[in-house]
């Protein structure tokens, strides 16, 4: 059934993808940038035209990954600010660099405030809901995105958030189903958009050990938006799943030719100690250190990365510790609270890793890492029974995951030779 | 775990692409009913029942409502007419303990039948026998629509009528309100004595298809346990000069010489000064008639001066809505619902909630109207009348607490010892308060020395717009407001262009499609252009 809904699924992308009249070469951003420019040109006395250039360019770093747009989103938003102080098209264009940043909890704070004021605007429930998500505060996620669909059934910001949360529940279907449904509805000229569906639901596709239906759509947005970084990126995971890992080193180099984050750098690292290149491994991961060391107090970081990498080949789990307390200080969604109860099993903590990462999963979270992290921490406490039913659902889930043969390993130590320690159903 | 966290941002700019609100008018007054006209309430009305040869200071024993939906049908405007959606959860709710939480409730549900899929039009006959095809038996067309069971009746519709208790002492699924399935003591459903389902009266569309008197009859039903029920297509009893309130309020200059003010003797006439917009128009109706013990806390009538006479009630419209999350109990995830619509008051989501709340209002419990508090107790309606009228006009300061009585439990209409509640636009209505006669109401109501009329309830008579206009913007229940020319604002539309009947379910017929009148300015009837 699954494989059936892929293929029509992929068959209506394809259709969509070929049946584009030749694009313009400007991305749909870069278009709204010029249109922004002409408007201010011809109203420079109106503050809506500096609103549109300061989304644009928010929009720009999103097909980019050039966060320099949000100093120039920033610098025209003080102009629209300057004619219209309480606009809320620019409120809300603040917001979004708010965001995007990671200041989550400012953010929560200003979207609730500007949802006061104008409950009818949709999308204020959307940033309310990304706050909520990414400080782990589901339930006012759940409560402002089930508000989003109440207002108007079917409209694409509210499916996606939708889908974010089906996906953090459990429920991957649900999650393809509003995917599926938000790509039905987006415009066939929002070309980023589409791919970034496309990628969400390849990623969807990749956590449920289904890799070809995961490089079928991430093929079909590479056409929708080609040289999409986050698509190359997803791809880079769709070969490390096959164990093309050389593969996925040319496809992160590529990446990261431009505007490289910290941790598309991690994953270039992994990936070359994954295709035994092991000298300019060391190189990458001298590189993702240091761009992430310098980035461990801000709102935007990529602690995450530097945990495992502590917890794994940079063998330093206090220090992995001290930076996922730091991490939990500022938010509790699952991957937090896995890292942070990964960090503390591997510091002989594993009592309160286990009350961790048993949080993340009451949030209903099937997630192949986070089921295994489990089990290793049962593992820990002995407690072999909650151990080899994690473990069994890490490997079920999917069988390609990173620590899928690690999980398979465990389960044999727990029982030998039976069916079960071997992952089989 | 990497594509989880970088998903976020990266979501953001998806949202620019989400088109913007589209500005509502008149009978759809929020921009989502803008968009679902089957879910728009127009009006809902709440008063102690009448009859024609009314006794004064009868005690009251019964109470009618009337919940109107689906605005400005065009009777003429075939071939479906008008059916109601059988998607939508029609409600009717009563709070008798003041805490603007649903005490009793009423769900109306319909459903759709098609009696012969192969005609083209819902509704279509002629003569006692119908058409046959020349020279042959084949019925063609049907007999004239006298009963429900005539099959030129092709798009027949019934409908189910449910009583609901719901229990007391707040919320017990804890989803903050007390209105749903969930919180149910005791439901009932309503049925004729001999079991036959409640039909739906269609739209009037002319007088050769159909003797539209004899169905709305047949379609009044009076059960055994003392309700009444009716349901289907009949005159809108909204009377407005719906053109000039939307055109910036620029109402019509009468004899007084000051557009939207009128004379005395203008203000005494039965009859109008100006057009009726909503003339010639149809609605659908939902009109049930309830023993007063079955509504108040006590089981009981209460004399007017009890606190327990008061109740507050409001009608909803829902649709079935898509979850983010899955239940894992069919029983608590059956029957999930998104309100599209609420009403209590007459005109609030029209002239006193701002544009940007609109949707929230309608979709939000009337238990949450602290948050709208702003709009209601400083209308932004009177600061553009007294802005419009530039200078001529005075309005009372805000807080308008005068407007309290709308929004909470409080006198004229609630007897001295009756808790005020929160503030929830419900309309309020004094169940003990006996029906004025008739012939001797005031269509002003209240202010009208009416003690039966809005805003304690409402009454189809009741002149909706002259009174918010006199009460609302010109505040004539403040100390010093009641003058000239705040006492004599008004549309200049004084009745409704069909007379109502004097008997539940009171409401006029569909006018015909065939020969419907809309009655416009400047032609008999329709007062000046100007």
């Amino acid at each position: 059934m699954k494989a059936f809904h892929l293929a029509v699924f992929s068959l209506f992308v394809a259709s969509i993808v070929f049946a584009q009249a030749p694009r313009n070469a400007a991305t749909p951003a870069q278009q709204k940038i010029s249109w922004a420019e002409a408007a201010i040109k011809a109203h420079p006395d109106k503050s809506q035209p500096y609103n549109d250039l300061a989304l644009a360019y928010v929009q720009r770093v999103r097909e980019t990954a050039d966060a320099s747009y949000y100093l120039q989103a920033e610098a025209t938003l003080q102009k629209s600010f300057q004619i219209t102080p309480d606009s809320l098209e620019g409120q809300k264009a603040r917001l979004m660099i708010s965001l995007g940043r990671g200041e989550f909890a400012q953010a929560l704070s200003l979207a609730k405030a500007l949802n006061k004021k104008t409950p009818d605007d949709v999308l204020l429930y959307g940033f309310i809901a990304d706050a909520a998500m990414a400080l782990g505060d589901y339930r006012e996620a759940e409560e402002t995105a089930q508000w989003m669909l109440d207002m108007r059934p079917g409209n694409v910001p509210g499916l996606l958030r939708g889908a974010a949360l089906r996906r953090l529940y459990g429920d991957s279907r649900g999650a393809k189903d509003f995917f599926f449904q938000a790509y039905q509805q987006m415009a066939p000229t929002q070309t980023e958009e589409l791919a970034w569906t496309l990628t969400q639901m390849a990623d969807l596709q990749l956590s449920t050990g289904d890799v070809d239906g995961a490089a079928q759509l991430l093929r079909s947005a590479l056409q929708q938006f080609p040289g999409y970084y986050a698509s190359i990126e997803e791809l880079a995971k769709v070969q490390t799943a096959r164990q093309h890992y050389s593969e996925a080193v040319d496809l992160l180099r590529q990446r990261n030719q431009r505007f490289p984050t910290a941790t598309s750098r991690y994953a270039l690292a992994q990936a070359l100690e994954r295709a035994g290149q092991s000298t300019e491994a060391d190189v990458a991961y001298r590189d993702f250190i240091t761009s992430a060391r310098a980035l461990i107090d801000a709102s935007s970081n990529a602690n995450g990365e530097l945990i495992s990498y502590y917890l794994g080949r940079g063998q330093n789990p206090p220090e992995a510790l001290r930076i996922a307390q730091l991490e939990i200080a500022r938010r509790h969604d699952v991957n937090t609270l896995d890292a942070y109860a990964w960090a503390l099993c591997s510091n002989a903590q594993c009592e309160e890793a286990q009350k961790q990462i048993v949080t993340a999963l009451a949030v209903g979270v099937r997630e192949a890492t986070i089921f295994y992290h489990a089990g290793v921490i049962a593992t820990k406490l002995h407690e072999d029974a909650s151990a080899a039913r994690y473990l069994k659902q890490s490997v079920e889930l999917n069988p390609s995951c990173d620590n899928a043969a690690a999980a398979r390993e465990a389960l044999q130590q727990l029982v030998p030779g039976s069916a079960a320690a071997r992952g089989e159903r | 775990m990497k594509l989880f966290r970088s998903c976020l941002a990266l979501l953001l700019a998806i949202g620019i692409a989400i088109p913007s609100g589209l500005l509502a008018s008149s009978h759809r007054e929020a921009p989502i009913t803008a968009l679902d006209h089957k879910a728009d309430i127009t009006d809902l009305y709440a008063f102690v029942s009448y009859s024609a040869n009314q006794a004064p200071n009868t005690t009251p024993s019964k109470v009618t409502f009337i919940l109107n939906v689906d605005p400005l049908l065009e009777p003429a405007n075939g071939p479906n007419w008008f059916p109601f959606d059988s998607d939508i959860l029609y409600e009717i709710h009563v709070d008798n303990d003041h805490d603007a939480l649903a005490d009793v409730s009423f769900q109306i549900r319909f459903q759709t039948q098609f009696q012969i899929p192969g005609i083209p039009v819902g509704l279509a006959g002629i003569g006692p026998n119908g058409a046959n095809q020349p020279g042959t038996s084949n019925l063609v067309v049907p007999p004239q629509i006298q009963d429900f069971n005539n099959p030129g009746l092709n798009l027949r519709q019934t409908y189910t009528v449910t009583m609901m208790r719901h229990r007391r002492g707040g919320d017990h699924d804890g989803d903050d309100d007390r209105d749903d399935r969930d919180d149910v003591a005791e439901a009932m459903q309503l049925r004729n004595s001999d079991g036959s389902p409640f039909f739906a009266v269609p739209a009037n569309n002319g007088p050769r298809t159909m003797d539209y008197g004899k169905l709305f009859d047949a379609g009044t039903y009076r059960l055994a346990n003392g309700i009444s029920v009716f349901a289907g297509t009949v005159d809108d009893p909204f009377y407005i000069d719906l053109g000039a309130t939307f055109d910036t309020v620029n109402y019509r200059t009468l004899s007084s010489g000051i557009p939207g003010v009128l004379t005395d003797a203008e203000d005494a006439a039965a009859q109008n000064f100006a057009s009726d917009t909503v003339s010639g128009y149809a609605v659908n109706t939902i009109a049930l008639e309830v023993p007063i013990t079955m509504l108040t806390s006590t089981g009981k009538v209460e004399p007017p001066t009890s606190p327990n006479a008061t109740i507050g009630v409001w009608g909803t419209t829902s649709r079935p809505r898509v979850t983010i999350r899955h239940s894992p109990n069919p029983a608590v995830n059956f029957g999930s619902y998104r309100q599209v619509q609420r009403m209590g008051n007459p005109l609030i989501n029209e002239l006193v909630i701002g544009i940007g709340s609109k949707d929230r209002w309608s979709m939000d419990k009337p238990v949450n109207d602290k948050q709208f508090a702003h709009f209601d107790l400083d209308p932004a309606i009177a600061h553009i009348a007294e802005a419009l009228y530039g200078g001529a006009l005075k309005i009372p300061p805000a807080p308008r607490t005068d407007l309290l009585p709308l929004v909470t439990y409080a006198a004229p209409i609630a007897a001295k010892g009756t808790p005020a509640g929160p503030i929830a636009d419900l309309l309020r209505l004094n169940t003990g308060v006996p029906a004025t006669p008739p012939d001797s109401a005031s269509r002003l109501g209240l202010i009208g020395g009416d003690p039966a009329g809005y805003p304690n309830g409402r009454r189809l008579m009741d002149d909706a717009v002259d009174i918010t206009l006199r009460v609302a913007v010109g505040g004539v229940l403040v100390p010093g407001f009641n003058q000239f020319p705040n006492n004599h604002l008004g549309d200049g539309v004084n009745v409704n262009d069909a007379p109502f009947r004097a008997q539940f379910p009171y409401l006029a017929d569909c006018p015909s499609g065939r020969n419907r009148r809309h009655i416009d300015p400047g032609e008999p009837g329709g007062g000046p252009i100007s």
